[in-house]
């Protein structure tokens, strides 16, 4: 069964050419070019994961990616020309898993959603126990599933994976490094922010005040862990 | 106005001169007082001394010309029957003779034109200097129109007059010195008070020349200081306009250099894959397509990010990493993990304050940069000097000029002998920015193999803070 990516970008060029490369690579490709038809396609085809734009004609790609979050947890990339703007942390926060930044190489393209595709559907490492508790949160790695006060969470596999390195020590510091590495798979030559975002949306699934995290805090200089 | 000091010449700050100037005006200003009281507290002390012995003088004078109404005889005895004033010597001239009182006293302790005057008939007085100390006569001819008068003199010291005169000018002369240094000290809390605000400038602007456009000055309502408080935010106003403003552009141009590549990449990668079966000429076609894409876009890139350094905030991401796992990590991801690396046992467990993701980009374009105008071997070494952890990429070229080991760092330059090469001379530029925004410094020396050495110094402790 192959892989199919929902490939939403404005620029025919790049569109068409980084099409055939991920044909070659064995993916089957959905085009949108513009955020309207993106996102029509995410509801109504079967796409198992998305590579999004950010410079949209008709909208910002952050909220293509808000919109596919509603619905779905499928993993996301967001492609952009430029790696240190605002926009960036704002498509992480708005849901997405990971980001590359224009000019890519096709196979380095290919490279990241295979493994993208990789983490989601495989089982976090979750350790002995098959349920984790800390204070109101349940965690249970083999089902994919949490539970906040007894009530399902909503979450990317992104988010559940963290939440699980952090549930399975709890009132342990796991630093950010230690978070890429485990739950991107990058050495800690990758981007931090890619952590300090999902960190931000499970906070703002968790908590009742994500200003003020009761659970999922922060040790400055060192990194974050869950507690009670 | 402003004429060029010589370079060597040590410069006074504001407050040192501002004391120099306070002291040297009170100094004048207490001089020419304490010179005006002196002088007219000596005139009137003076005056007051002179006239006490002057009516001394006739009083006594009086005595003696009543006594000789009575007794014209003997002048000795009128003389020495006359009243004395403790302190004053007499003489007498009478019948062309001298007469004294005591033994102390001569005529010719008396001066010259005193004498003369006197001795004509006129009654004066004199001040004048004898064995070291001041002396007042005074002479009194006592009788009128004869050839040859009676004439009295007296004479006093002024000795007390000229101690106090003295205590007067040593109290003066400390009160002089006492209002110099007074002067002086008022002038540098002066102008420490004054320049306590300009530090707080200072301050602000080396925040911003760093990187961070927002710090501005608390206006502090000083009205002397509100124009400079306004100009001077206003400025980082206007600058941080530009700047954002350089930005939207840079944005701009970045993403319509970054569109084309990608595609002209994707374009390739798709020939890249379809060259089988193709003539020779076409492939080898396809081949220098895709090298020269490469570098193009290695070029661009270099281009689009050195003109992106200069707004970046130095410091703002870097973090502490143990310098062994950083360098392992960053020739890995190089594929440079067969360099040779010798790391200072003292280095090796260091933290280092670095970004680094640019730590790699300083490695790799000093390991290019000694690939393509040093010469192998090539290698790696670390050690620590002070707080600091030194990275020296060295190679067995033929070295760098002394001229030159300033001007390689500057944007497009290349070394004599490259000219002929390839690339765009970005990457030692880049390093230099690089590193300069992990608030280190890079330099290049001779090596040991005689080729050139590019040091790299960043700080071993927490420096620089957001």
């Amino acid at each position: 069964m192959s892989t199919v990516v929902l490939f939403v970008e404005d620029d025919d060029r790049i569109r068409l050419t980084l099409r055939v490369n991920l044909e070659d690579d064995g993916f089957v490709v959905r085009e949108a070019s513009n955020g309207t038809d993106g996102i029509l396609l995410a509801r109504n085809d079967d796409v198992d994961v998305a590579l999004i734009d950010l410079l949209l004609p008709d909208m910002h790609g952050f909220g293509v990616v808000r919109e596919i979050r509603k619905t779905s947890k499928i993993p996301i990339v967001i492609l952009t020309a430029l790696s240190d703007t605002h926009d960036v942390v704002a498509g992480l926060e708005a849901g997405a898993d990971d980001y590359l930044v224009k000019p890519v190489a096709p196979k380095e393209l290919a490279a990241r959603i295979r493994a993208l595709v990789r983490r989601a559907s495989s089982v976090p490492d979750g350790g002995k126990a098959t349920e984790y508790v800390v204070g109101p949160i349940v965690v249970r790695p083999d089902a994919g599933m949490a539970f906040l006060d007894g009530k399902v969470l909503s979450l990317t596999r992104t988010e559940f994976r963290i939440l699980c390195e952090l549930a399975v020590r709890p009132e342990t510091v796991v630093s950010r490094d230690q978070l890429l590495e485990r739950v991107w798979g990058y050495d800690y030559l990758g981007d931090l922010r890619l952590v300090d975002s999902q960190i931000y949306r499970l906070r703002n699934k968790l908590e009742v005040d994500s200003s003020e995290p009761a659970h999922l805090v922060t040790v400055r200089g060192m990194g974050y862990k869950l507690v009670p | 106005m402003f004429r060029e000091r010589s370079v060597d010449a040590k410069r006074l700050g504001l407050r040192a001169r501002s004391a120099i100037a306070f002291g040297f005006s009170g100094l004048i200003l207490s001089t020419s007082l304490a010179l005006f009281t002196y002088n007219r507290g000596k005139v009137y002390f003076l005056r007051q001394r002179e006239s006490y012995a002057i009516s001394q003088a006739v009083f006594n004078a009086r005595q003696v010309f009543n006594a000789f109404q009575v007794d014209q005889s003997d002048p000795s005895r009128v003389m020495a029957s006359a009243a004395s004033t403790a302190g004053a010597q007499q003489l007498l001239w009478r019948d062309k003779q001298w007469f004294v009182t005591s033994a102390n006293i001569s005529p010719v302790f008396l001066p010259r034109e005193l004498r003369d005057a006197a001795l004509g008939g006129v009654a004066t007085r004199q001040r004048y200097l004898f064995r070291g100390q001041v002396q007042f006569a005074v002479a009194i001819p006592l009788t009128v129109g004869e050839e040859f008068p009676t004439v009295y003199f007296e004479t006093t010291t002024f000795s007390e007059l000229s101690e106090t005169l003295a205590t007067l000018r040593a109290t003066l002369v400390a009160g002089t010195g006492a209002a110099a240094l007074l002067g002086a000290l008022l002038g540098y809390v002066a102008s420490r008070r004054v320049l306590r605000p300009l530090a707080g400038i200072a301050d602000t602007a080396v925040v911003i020349g760093r990187g961070d456009l927002d710090a501005r000055i608390q206006n502090t309502g000083d009205p002397d200081l509100s124009r400079l408080v306004e100009s001077f935010n206003g400025m980082a106003d206007s600058l941080k306009g530009r700047i954002d403003n350089e930005r939207r552009l840079a944005a701009h141009v970045s993403h319509e250099l970054r569109s084309p590549l990608t595609s002209l990449k994707g374009a390739m990668a798709i020939v890249e894959t379809r060259t089988n079966g193709l003539p020779d000429s076409v492939s080898f076609g396809v081949q220098i397509l895709a090298e020269e894409i490469d570098r193009f876009e290695r070029l661009v890139l270099d281009l689009l990010e050195i003109s992106t350094m200069e707004q970046s905030r130095i410091g703002a991401e870097s973090s502490p990493r143990e310098v062994r796992r950083l360098l392992e990590l960053s020739l890995g991801h190089l594929a440079l993990d067969d360099l040779p690396v010798f790391v200072e046992p003292s280095a090796a467990t260091k933290e280092v304050w670095v970004e680094p993701r640019r730590f790699e980009r300083v490695i790799a374009n000093l390991v290019e940069n000694a690939r393509k105008h040093g010469g192998e071997p090539i290698s790696i070494k670390v050690e620590v000097i002070g707080t600091s952890v030194v990275f020296h990429v060295d190679d067995s070229g033929g070295g760098v000029r002394e001229a030159e080991t300033d001007l390689i760092f500057e944007r497009f330059t290349r070394g004599a002998e490259a000219r002929h090469q390839a690339g765009a001379g970005l990457g030692l530029a880049l390093v230099k920015e690089h590193v300069r925004l992990m608030d280190g410094a890079v330099s290049v020396t001779k090596s040991p193999e005689g080729g050139a050495r590019f040091s790299v110094v960043l700080r071993s402790e927490a420096g620089v803070s957001e």
